[in-house]
């Protein structure tokens, strides 16, 4: 046949093969090509280089050649030309733990140590995620409740206006996204109900509590959210503003949840109708497990922005990180060198926010099981 | 009993009655301790507290007023601050974010990976912080006697920044309706450029002209009227400085302070929408021949601009809200002389925070509705 033939004519032994062609281009060239391909590159290479000599000298010389670090009163910082970062060391106690007890700061540490393993535990992948789940919802609360406040297991008691600096940081920013999980699976639930008071119930929970700036809540809480108790029953205030954070930060998981529940196929909902399951367990064993995985991100992006809004408390008078800057600067002592002081400030709070934020990356990558 | 619940409509009912009688009971125990409380404190509720004499002084008022004036005005003084500050803010934040959200996408990696590293630092860092850290630089400035002068018109000190005042004399009338005019024109100019582009694909250059045309006519019919604006500088007088438009440290301080922290969402919105322009439409319009810089106005940016506009309202709303930080410096905008001082001096917890609620209630709609406009003018017209 005349395909046979033209078949056997086909040379079916492969080309010889080549090498790779050689990219002959020198450092300098491949440099000239990526920043200076043309008049509009060059010049953003340019303003960029320019931006570098004229901020970067000073500033170097201003925060450590010319800036004071030894010493401990505010003589020692009188002659500097620099920076002086003698406050920050000789209140370093005060940033930390505030006015917790000096013998017991152990359990403070331990605090910081199990939050900092939270983020461990997120991105570990042997462990489950149910067990996951109940470190970071049940676990996680309770040690810090019990450590901070003791009370219990032969620890000493201590009254929460001891606490201070990053404790108050940590444990609002923890404590209110914590609480506040269950709270949003409820709200968003509600908001997504058949039943229309249920329904209209939640939707002006959530958008109340989205409407308003966090402040005002946080003025509501300590000012008058007294009003609304049975006279004579005080609240400690840390336990009002945790309050108040699990109410707004519901709000607004609420809406993630929401938006989770609306990637979930109609079809998870109807085949277990079809099998005969009932709302409840439909909802904890079918819909939550895949809605929880699937919204674990911007849970962590709405728990960044939490513990950026934790800096609010600062303005009703609780002592945290930010407010010790601020009472150090109010200070008579340290008063001239606010910058300095808020320089640090920001520096922690970038730390702490940037690590929490690159663990979040690795754990999306890690659940995008797309493709 | 129990049968009642196994039928799905009576259910519905059951769970709702239900759930009415737990939240009216859980209400109504606030309210009656809310009551009991109010009692026995001496404070009547309603609104008309707002028509007493407020008796505390305002810093930084945009309208006159003193002790004597009723806490509604000392509302509205603070409604109109927080409005500027929302505005200015809103303004500069999307203006910087546009630009370094298109410098983060510029093809150049030095460029690119800088502008990284500041924007990560700057969403991590908390938009208070950001706030004291400008205004403790502010503070920093030299005082009022020693301050920076740029050509003696404007003044930079310790108690702010001094501009000249414009006084507009009658002919300025003149200048602007001639401004509106030329305005009209290039317009028109332009939609016949469109038009013609439309029948015959001819491309007519429209931009540099109408811009000559609109600021040459003006600045030629300025002239012409006889320079109908004069600047009143400020002038040194004793301790302060006379005249002129002052921006004080507090609103400085929050103006750039938000201003920067915003305008790294904003660029990370800008960054979002860029990417989702599929590559095939870079790719397309370089095979075409279309430089970068024609690619990415006409090609890219309007297509980005669906994905941006949005969220971008969210942002907006946003930037309202924080605009509350500025209580925490001593700006007088709304959370400060409602929720904070006339908060204080009453009590009337409940009402003040009802009227905050409902200003910022309306500001937040208001900018959704004029995004809404504006997402209407961006969005894919389908037919």
């Amino acid at each position: 046949m005349a395909t046979h033939k033209t078949l056997s004519k086909v040379n079916l032994t492969p080309p010889e093969s080549r090498a790779r062609p050689q990219n002959k281009m020198t450092l300098l060239q491949k440099a000239r090509q990526r920043y200076f391909s043309n008049l509009l590159n060059s010049f953003l290479t340019l303003s960029v280089i320019i931006a570098f000599i004229l901020i970067l000298p000073p500033l170097l010389q201003w925060a450590i050649f010319d800036a004071v670090f030894i010493g401990s009163t505010q003589e020692a910082c009188e002659v500097a030309a620099g920076a002086c970062w003698l406050p920050i060391a000789a209140r370093f106690d005060l940033f930390v733990y505030g006015f917790y007890p000096e013998t017991e700061t152990w359990r403070v540490n331990l605090v910081f140590a199990a939050s900092f393993f939270t983020l461990v535990v997120l991105v570990w992948r042997r462990i489950s995620m149910k067990l996951k789940l109940v470190y970071i919802v049940a676990f996680l609360p309770a040690l810090i409740f019990v450590l901070l406040y003791g009370g219990v297991f032969g620890l000493d008691s201590v009254s929460s206006n001891k606490f201070g600096g990053l404790i108050i940081t940590i444990f609002l920013g923890l404590i209110g996204s914590i609480l506040s999980l269950p709270l949003g699976i409820f709200l968003a639930l509600g908001r997504r109900s058949t039943r229309p008071v249920i329904r209209i119930f939640c939707v002006s929970v959530i958008e109340l509590f989205r409407a308003m700036p966090m402040i005002t809540w946080l003025f509501m809480g300590a000012l008058v959210l007294q009003l609304f108790l049975p006279n004579g029953m005080e609240v400690d205030k840390m336990i009002r503003v945790v309050f108040i954070l699990v109410l707004v930060s519901a709000a607004s998981k609420a809406e993630i949840i929401r938006a989770g529940l609306q990637a979930i196929p109609v079809g998870q909902f109807e085949a277990s109708a079809a099998l005969g399951v009932g709302y409840w367990r439909t909802m904890s064993m079918v819909i939550m497990p895949q809605v929880l995985k699937v919204s674990i991100p911007a849970m962590l992006n709405s728990f960044i922005g939490m513990f950026k809004d934790t800096s609010l408390v600062a303005i009703i008078g609780l002592l945290d990180f930010l407010s010790v800057g601020m009472a150090t600067m109010n200070s008579d002592e340290w008063g001239k060198y606010g910058i300095e002081v808020y320089i640090f400030v920001a520096m922690i709070y970038f730390v702490i926010l940037f690590t929490i934020s690159r663990f979040s990356l690795t754990l999306e990558k890690q659940l995008e099981t797309g493709h | 009993m129990l049968m009642i619940l196994r039928d799905e409509r009576k259910r519905a009912i059951f769970d709702q009655v239900l759930f009415l009688v737990i939240v009216s009971a859980f209400i109504y125990y606030l309210s009656a301790n809310l009551i009991e409380n109010l009692n026995r404190l001496g404070i009547s509720t309603g609104f008309s507290f707002l028509w007493q004499e407020a008796g505390y002084q305002i810093g930084g008022a945009l309208i006159d007023f003193d002790d004597t004036d009723s806490y509604a005005l000392a509302h509205i003084v603070g409604l109109l601050n927080t409005l500027l500050a929302t505005f200015l803010i809103i303004v500069s934040a999307s203006i910087l974010g546009f630009i370094i959200g298109i410098l983060r996408m510029s093809p150049n990696p030095l460029m690119t990976n800088s502008i990284r590293y500041v924007i990560e630092v700057i969403r991590n860092i908390p938009s208070l912080v950001h706030i004291v850290i400008w205004f403790s630089l502010a503070l920093h400035l030299p005082p009022v006697r020693q301050s920076f002068d740029i050509y003696n018109t404007v003044f930079i000190s310790n108690r702010g920044i001094y501009l000249p005042d414009p006084n507009f004399e009658s002919g300025m009338w003149g200048v602007l309706f001639l401004f509106i005019c030329l305005l009209a024109y290039a317009f028109f100019r332009k939609r016949k450029a469109q038009q013609l582009m439309r029948e015959t694909g001819k491309y007519q250059a429209t931009f540099l002209s109408n811009t000559l045309i609109i600021w040459g006519g003006t600045i030629c019919a300025y002239l012409l009227f006889g320079l109908p604006i004069t600047w009143q500088a400020p002038t040194l007088s004793g301790f302060d400085f006379d005249g002129g438009i002052t921006i004080a440290p507090e609103l400085f301080a929050i103006w750039i302070a938000l201003s920067i922290y915003f305008s790294s969402h904003v660029a990370e919105l800008v960054r979002g929408g860029v990417q989702s322009v599929s590559k095939g439409q870079f790719e397309a319009a370089s095979a075409l021949g279309v430089r970068y810089s024609i690619t990415m106005k006409m090609v890219v940016i309007p297509q980005a601009m669906r994905v941006i506009v949005p969220p971008l309202t969210n942002v907006y709303q946003n930037i309202l809200k924080t605009t509350s930080l500025g209580v925490a410096i001593g700006y007088a905008e709304m959370t400060a002389t409602t929720g904070g001082t006339t908060l204080n001096l009453t009590g009337q917890a409940i009402e003040c925070i009802l009227l905050m609620m409902v200003s910022y209630g309306i500001i937040s709609l208001i900018i959704a509705a004029i995004m809404d406009q504006i997402n209407k003018h961006v969005a894919i017209v389908e037919r």
